[in-house]
C-alpha cells in the first residue's frame, strides 16, 4: 500500500510539481491549495501518512493551519506527522515542527522526504 | 519701570511709578568748592557710578542710586530714563513725584529720534542737533540759548543713550538742571556714556544668553534628529535586508518550478537526445542563477552580521579540492597546480568549502596573468594547540594595491584594477569567502608582492564543530 502525502501550498505551480515529483517517487499524493482547502480535505481523506506544509502562505499560514487543524481534528492531529517545507535555507525561528527545504531539486527533495517516510 | 507701547505719544502714560531714589533731591553741597575740589568730587561720583554699573545688574535697578550719587555733585530736580526696546519703551524716574506728564512726553519724543533735545518745559521749543554736530561746546551753547527763553525757569537736559554711534536706544533726561557750563557737559556726558554702556552690555549679555539657549535648544533638536536618522538607517537596513530576502524567495519559487520542470523532462523515457540535452542546459543554467541567489543571500547575511548556516560533516578536503578543480579545469583549462598532502580529514561544511575554492580559483583566473599556472596548496598547521588547515591560492600577474587589500573583503567592493579590468563581478565573492571562513572559525587574508604574486590564504580549524552557533545549524 502506497504511503499518502498531503502537500499544502499556496503556489499552484509548486503544488503541481510537488504532486508530479512525489507521485513519480511512488507516493500517493493529494494536494491542497492553501490551509482552508487542506482542512476540508483532511476530513475526507482520514488517513494521511505525512503532511507537507508550506510555512509561508498567504491567508492562513503554516502555524495558523496547524492551530486550526488541532482545533478541528484533535485526534487526527495527534496521529498525523507534519513537516514544514520552507523556501528559506534556515528554519524559521521557534519552529517546533521538522522541516525540509522546498522542492528545488528532485533527487534532493526525495531524499529529504525519505528521512520521514518511504513509499 | 513700565512697559508702554508708544504708538501715540499723547496716550503715553505710566501705569506704575517705580521706586525712586530720595524723594527730595539733595541740594548739591559743592557749590562753595574750588573747581579742583569740584572736579575731584565729580570724579569720585563717576567712580562710584561706574562701580554700581559694573555689577552687571539691570540698569533699572541701579538707576535711583546712580542719580542719588550724581545729584550730590550736579544739581537737578528730576530724572527720567527712557529705553527703547524693540516696539516698547521702558521708563524709569527719579524723584517721580515731581515728574510731569509733559516731561515724560518730551523725553519719550526725544528718544524716538537720533537727536539731542534741549528744551524748556512750558514751551516745547527744542533745539535739535544731528549726531555729527554733538560736541560739548554746541551743547552748552544750545543749552544757554534755550535757557534764556525758558520762562518758568525749568529746563531739561536730554542726554542720548547710545554706544558706538547713533541712533540712540534711549535718553536720560535731567529736569531742573542749571545752565550747563563746559565742565558740566563733560560730567553729564560721562554719566550718560556710563549708563549707555551699562544698558548696552546688559542687553548684550541677555541676548547672548538667549542665543545660547536657542542654540542649546537647536542642538537638542539636532540630536533628536540625528537619533531619528540612526533609527531611519536601521529601518532602512532592515527594509533592504527584508527586500533582498523576499526577492530571493520570490525569485526562487518560479526558478525552482522551471528547474524541476526541466528535470522532469530529463527523466522522461520517450524523449530524443537533443531535447534531453536542452533540458539539461536549462537545469544547469537554473543552477547557476540559484547559486547567485544563494551568494547574494549569504552576502546579505554576512553584511548584517549573521553567521552563515553550515552543515558540518567529516570529509577529506583533498578529495573535495581535487573534484572541484577538475570541474573548474573543464571551464578554464588545465591551469591549476595542486600542492596537497595525500589526505586531509576534518569537519567542515562541504558546499561552503567548495565555494571558497571556486571563488578564489575563479578570481585567480579572472585577474591573474592568463597563461601562468594557479597554484593551490593545502597544508596542516598547528597554531596555539589548535590543528588547522591552510588553503592557499596563488597567482601571478597584476598585484593588488595595499589600499585595495584593506577593503577587498567588503561587500560589493572590487579593487580599482578589477573595476577597470572590464571584467564583470558582483563584488561579493570575497565577502563570501570571508564569511564562510569566519563561520567555520577561520580567517582569510591576502598578500600581494612582486616575489610571490597574489596569495589568498584561508585558515580553518581542522574541526569546525565547536565554532558553529546553534542558531546557524
Amino acid at each position: 500500500m502506497k504511503k499518502t502525502i498531503l502537500a499544502i501550498d499556496d503556489n499552484r505551480e509548486t503544488l503541481f510539481l510537488e504532486g508530479i515529483v512525489l507521485t513519480q517517487a511512488g507516493y500517493q499524493v493529494h494536494t491542497a491549495l492553501g490551509g482552508e482547502a487542506a482542512l476540508k480535505m483532511i476530513n475526507e481523506l482520514k488517513e494521511i501518512d505525512l503532511i507537507l506544509l508550506d510555512y509561508e502562505m498567504e491567508g492562513m499560514n503554516g502555524p495558523e493551519f496547524l492551530a486550526a487543524f488541532e482545533k478541528q481534528y484533535p485526534l487526527l492531529f495527534k496521529q498525523t506527522p507534519v513537516i514544514y517545507a520552507t523556501a528559506h535555507e534556515r528554519p524559521p525561528p521557534k519552529l517546533s515542527k521538522s522541516w525540509i527545504p522546498k522542492l528545488r531539486d528532485i533527487d534532493k527533495f526525495i531524499k529529504d522526504i525519505e528521512k520521514f517516510i518511504t513509499p | 519701570m513700565t512697559d508702554s507701547p508708544l504708538n501715540d505719544e499723547k496716550s503715553f502714560s505710566l501705569t506704575k511709578k517705580l521706586p525712586t531714589g530720595e524723594q527730595k533731591p539733595r541740594v548739591p553741597d559743592n557749590t562753595s568748592l574750588s573747581w579742583q575740589e569740584q572736579a575731584y568730587d565729580r570724579l569720585k561720583v563717576l567712580y562710584e557710578v561706574s562701580k554700581l554699573l559694573s555689577t552687571f545688574e539691570n540698569v533699572e535697578k541701579t538707576f535711583p542710586k546712580i542719580l542719588d550719587l550724581c545729584s550730590t555733585s550736579f544739581p537737578f530736580r528730576t530724572a527720567v530714563l527712557i529705553e527703547k526696546r524693540g516696539k516698547s519703551v521702558m521708563a524709569a524716574m527719579w524723584n517721580a513725584e515731581s515728574v510731569t506728564a509733559a516731561q515724560i512726553t518730551l523725553a519719550t519724543t526725544s528718544s524716538k529720534e537720533s537727536f539731542i533735545y534741549l528744551t524748556g518745559a512750558s514751551k516745547l521749543e527744542s533745539a535739535t542737533l544731528r549726531s555729527s554736530e554733538i560736541s560739548s561746546r554746541t551743547l552748552a551753547h544750545v543749552q544757554t540759548r534755550t535757557k534764556s527763553e525758558n520762562k518758568d525757569n525749568e529746563s531739561y537736559i536730554v542726554l542720548p543713550l547710545y554706544v558706538d554711534q547713533l541712533p540712540a536706544f534711549g535718553v536720560l533726561q535731567l529736569g531742573g538742571a542749571p545752565p550747563l557750563c563746559e565742565k558740566d557737559v563733560e560730567f553729564v556726558d560721562a554719566l550718560s556714556n556710563l549708563v549707555a554702556i551699562a544698558i548696552d552690555r546688559y542687553y548684550r549679555v541677555q541676548y547672548e544668553r538667549e542665543l545660547k539657549d536657542e542654540e542649546a535648544l537647536e542642538s537638542s533638536h539636532k540630536l533628536s534628529r540625528s537619533e531619528a536618522s540612526v533609527t531611519d538607517l536601521e529601518t532602512e537596513r532592515e527594509l533592504r535586508e527584508n527586500f533582498v530576502s523576499l526577492l530571493s524567495h520570490d525569485l526562487r519559487t518560479p526558478l525552482s518550478a522551471a528547474r524541476i520542470s526541466a528535470q522532469l523532462i530529463q527523466r522522461e523515457a520517450n524523449i530524443t537526445e537533443p531535447i534531453r540535452s536542452l533540458a539539461s542546459r536549462i537545469v544547469s543554467n537554473m543552477n547557476r542563477v540559484d547559486q547567485m541567489i544563494s551568494d547574494l543571500l549569504d552576502a546579505n547575511r554576512i553584511r548584517s552580521g549573521e553567521k552563515l548556516p553550515l552543515n558540518i560533516e567529516p570529509f577529506d578536503l583533498v578529495a573535495l579540492v581535487r573534484r572541484t578543480l577538475e570541474e573548474l579545469s573543464t571551464i578554464h583549462g588545465e591551469r591549476f597546480v595542486l600542492k596537497v598532502p595525500e589526505i586531509l580529514d576534518g569537519y567542515w561544511d562541504k558546499s561552503s568549502i567548495r565555494r571558497i575554492i571556486e571563488n578564489l580559483c575563479n578570481n585567480a583566473v579572472k585577474y591573474g596573468s592568463p597563461d601562468a599556472p594557479i597554484i593551490l596548496s593545502l597544508s596542516q598547521t598547528n597554531d596555539q594547540m589548535t590543528d588547522q588547515v591552510t588553503i592557499e591560492v596563488q597567482n601571478t600577474g597584476d598585484l593588488i594595491s595595499p589600499e585595495d587589500q584593506k577593503t577587498l573583503f567588503q561587500q560589493f567592493r572590487r579593487s580599482q584594477k578589477a573595476q577597470g579590468s572590464g571584467k564583470k563581478g558582483w563584488g561579493i565573492g570575497l565577502t563570501l569567502v570571508r564569511g564562510v571562513a569566519e563561520a567555520h572559525g577561520g580567517t582569510v587574508k591576502v598578500a600581494s608582492d612582486a616575489q610571490r604574486g597574489t596569495v589568498f590564504t584561508v585558515t580553518l580549524p581542522i574541526d569546525s564543530r565547536p565554532f558553529i552557533s546553534k542558531e546557524g545549524t
